[in-house]
């Protein structure tokens, strides 16, 4: 499936998929838990994560379903795949060398 | 569940039970196969003939016009031990109405008349008959038939032939209206797919240089049966009677 | 669609964030989960400022969500319409295939539809007779197919086979089903076998079809039965023809067979059925001693 790759090459692709390790989503979860768990440092702009999520379920990475959440309203609430796992892992190791890169560099002096 | 399965998954759903769908109505159509040596083999199934190798097959340049005196779009030869498949191919939907004809295979060139006139432009058609079993060297070929035409006093007709694959040389002799004696007298004159049969021929084979290959006499063979596809071509100057 | 959303700038938001998805479903789906979030959103912004006002709480939660151009155009990159129009495609094609299953239905069920479901089943050829042949006892009176080859004890049936072997040519299984040797009076007089073939494939597109004038007829004693389709004035003549007519389906077919005066001192007659000088089957019926006297 081709996507863009720039929309899911970037890091809010890594905070979305690691938000859904645990546990199924739906879009306006995401952007609250997502504040809850930075301490509202990371605030993107709340409607650039419905490109990012339709493109990563269209790429299989994720798989869709409607439910009724707790406040309930029926929302569609997104589940990670065993194929979005792998991308997670994948990534987590890439941002991971690339923070300890940044720490090699921050520390030498 | 809003989505079930993915869309990518109903359309091949819903195109495979189309096609299933759609299976009933093509045998009510005949089974119209898409190409023609598919309909030559669905010909030779039907016919229980045995799988036969196909030698040659001619496509009508002409639009063959849908109605029952139309000509066949395909004419296919197969091969099988001594005899020769001659199937008459018609448009798909009509293949209820294609036929196989059988003829023996002789030693070198073997003629096949055919049942069926071809048209050779908008106006004219004319009697075809193939040679299969041409050598390659010929470069030129020559026909000459006694007794083409009925009632006229020995027609000496010769025509070129014209070649279409190897070893398969194709001839035409046009319905020439104007040399019955009978259309001259003012009577109406018919024209069959089956006139060449059983006539006395001789074939002559030309080199590129211009020499005599090989020659070759005989009859046209005859299949025993009536014309077929017959046409009547009236005089200017007759009238019909009740 | 969405309760709550009278506000302008709420709607306008979605729809120039969805503007640009050009298969309509898929614009309808994205736009109720972004109003989804707008509605969650303007509800915890009352929960969190109680003194703001819907119209704030609006306006706050719009402009929290970013700007509709951009990202109309990144959800009009995801979300490509040739799948849906695909889609769209095969549903109706789907439904023109499922039209002309039922016209087909229809041609087949007219062809087929008899009041008595006991002819059905003849014309299907469940019970494996033809539907009609041309037979008449001494009487003159006519006999049905299931009197001329079921075993009856007749005295002018003289013979009767059921069920000859199987032969496979080209794509179908030919079988002589039955056949049937009677003395007869009338018209013509001497024996007559009566043959009734079947053909059957399950590959219905080449299902065989089996010609009259295609078979020949011959004996031990090197007689010669020629196919005659007319009336044959000479009361002696030997020759076959055609005869009644058979049922079948789709996947099978039939044909029956005549013979006129069968010599009685033959030993088996012969039944070939030929494309120009190939023989493609035959079958030989064995015939009893002491073939028919008056």
């Amino acid at each position: 499936m081709k996507l863009d790759k720039g929309l899911i090459a970037g890091s809010s692709t890594l905070l979305i998929l690691t938000l859904l390790e645990k546990e199924d989503m739906y879009g306006y979860q995401m952007i609250t838990e997502l504040s809850r768990r930075s301490n509202d440092t990371f605030q993107m702009k709340e409607g650039t994560l419905y490109p990012i999520l339709h493109a990563l379920e269209k790429g299989k990475y994720l798989s869709a379903y409607e439910q009724e959440a707790p406040t309930g309203r029926v929302r569609k609430y997104y589940r990670l795949t065993p194929r979005g796992r792998e991308f997670l892992g994948e990534k987590k190791a890439e941002w991971e060398q690339f923070s300890h890169g940044v720490d090699q560099v921050l520390s030498f002096t | 569940m809003k989505k079930t399965r993915t869309r990518g998954f109903r359309i091949l759903r819903n195109l495979a039970a189309a096609i299933l769908c759609a299976v009933p109505l093509w045998g009510l159509l005949g089974c119209p196969m898409p190409t023609p040596e598919l309909r030559f083999r669905q010909l030779e199934d039907r016919s229980l003939v045995p799988r036969s190798q196909i030698v040659y097959l001619w496509e009508n340049p002409f639009p063959v016009r849908t109605t029952s005196s139309g000509e066949p779009r395909h004419i296919v030869i197969g091969r099988s031990g001594d005899q020769y498949s001659v199937g008459y191919l018609y448009e798909p939907l009509r293949s209820s109405t294609n036929t196989l004809e059988p003829w023996p295979v002789g030693e070198g060139p073997t003629p096949i008349p055919l049942s069926q006139p071809l048209h050779r432009n908008e106006m004219d058609t004319d009697n075809v008959l193939f040679f299969l079993q041409v050598p390659e060297e010929a470069a030129e070929a020559e026909l000459t038939i006694t007794g083409r035409i009925e009632n006229l006093i020995e027609p000496v007709e010769t025509a070129q032939g014209e070649k279409m694959a190897e070893g398969v040389w194709m001839f035409r002799y046009p319905i020439a209206r104007e040399l019955s004696a009978d259309y001259a007298a003012g009577r109406p004159v018919r024209y069959g797919g089956r006139s060449l049969e059983g006539l006395p021929y001789t074939l002559e084979l030309y080199r590129e240089d211009g020499s005599l290959l090989w020659e070759q006499s005989g009859n046209l063979p005859d299949s025993g049966l009536e014309d077929t596809y017959t046409a009547t071509f009236y005089p200017s100057n007759y009238t019909f009677s009740p | 669609m969405e309760p709550n959303k009278t506000t302008a700038p709420a709607e306008t938001w979605l729809d120039t964030a969805v503007k640009k998805i050009r298969f309509k479903p898929d614009r309808r789906e994205v736009r109720a989960e972004l109003s989804a979030h707008l509605e969650d959103k303007v509800l915890d912004l009352q929960r969190i400022f109680p003194d703001m006002t819907q119209e704030e709480a609006q306006a706050r939660a719009v402009s929290d969500m970013g700007d509709p151009t951009e990202i109309g155009a990144e959800l009009a990159k995801v979300h490509k319409p040739w799948l849906g129009y695909l889609w769209r495609v095969s549903q109706v094609v789907l439904g023109l295939a499922c039209l002309s299953l039922l016209w087909s239905g229809m041609v087949f069920y007219s062809a087929f539809s008899v009041d008595d479901g006991q002819i059905f089943l003849e014309l299907w050829d469940a019970d494996g007779l033809p539907m009609s042949n041309e037979a008449y006892d001494m009487f003159g009176n006519g006999l049905t197919p299931r009197e001329t080859y079921l075993p009856s004890g007749h005295p002018d049936q003289l013979q009767v086979w059921e069920d000859g072997p199987a032969v496979q040519v080209a794509g179908s299984t030919v079988r002589l089903r039955r056949a049937a040797l009677w003395q007869e009076w009338q018209s013509r007089g001497g024996l007559a076998l009566y043959c009734y073939f079947r053909v059957e494939s399950p590959k219905f597109w080449v299902l065989g079809d089996l010609r009259w004038d295609q078979f020949t007829v011959t004996d031990s004693l090197g007689n010669q039965y020629p196919y005659n389709p007319t009336e044959m004035e000479d009361r002696d003549a030997r020759f076959f023809d055609g005869t009644g007519w058979t049922g079948g389906g789709p996947f099978h077919d039939g044909i029956q067979l005549r013979v006129q005066n069968v010599d009685p001192a033959a030993e088996w007659v012969r039944l070939d059925y030929w494309f120009g000088a190939e023989r493609l089957f035959s079958m030989t019926l064995e015939l009893d001693e002491g073939g028919g006297t008056e």
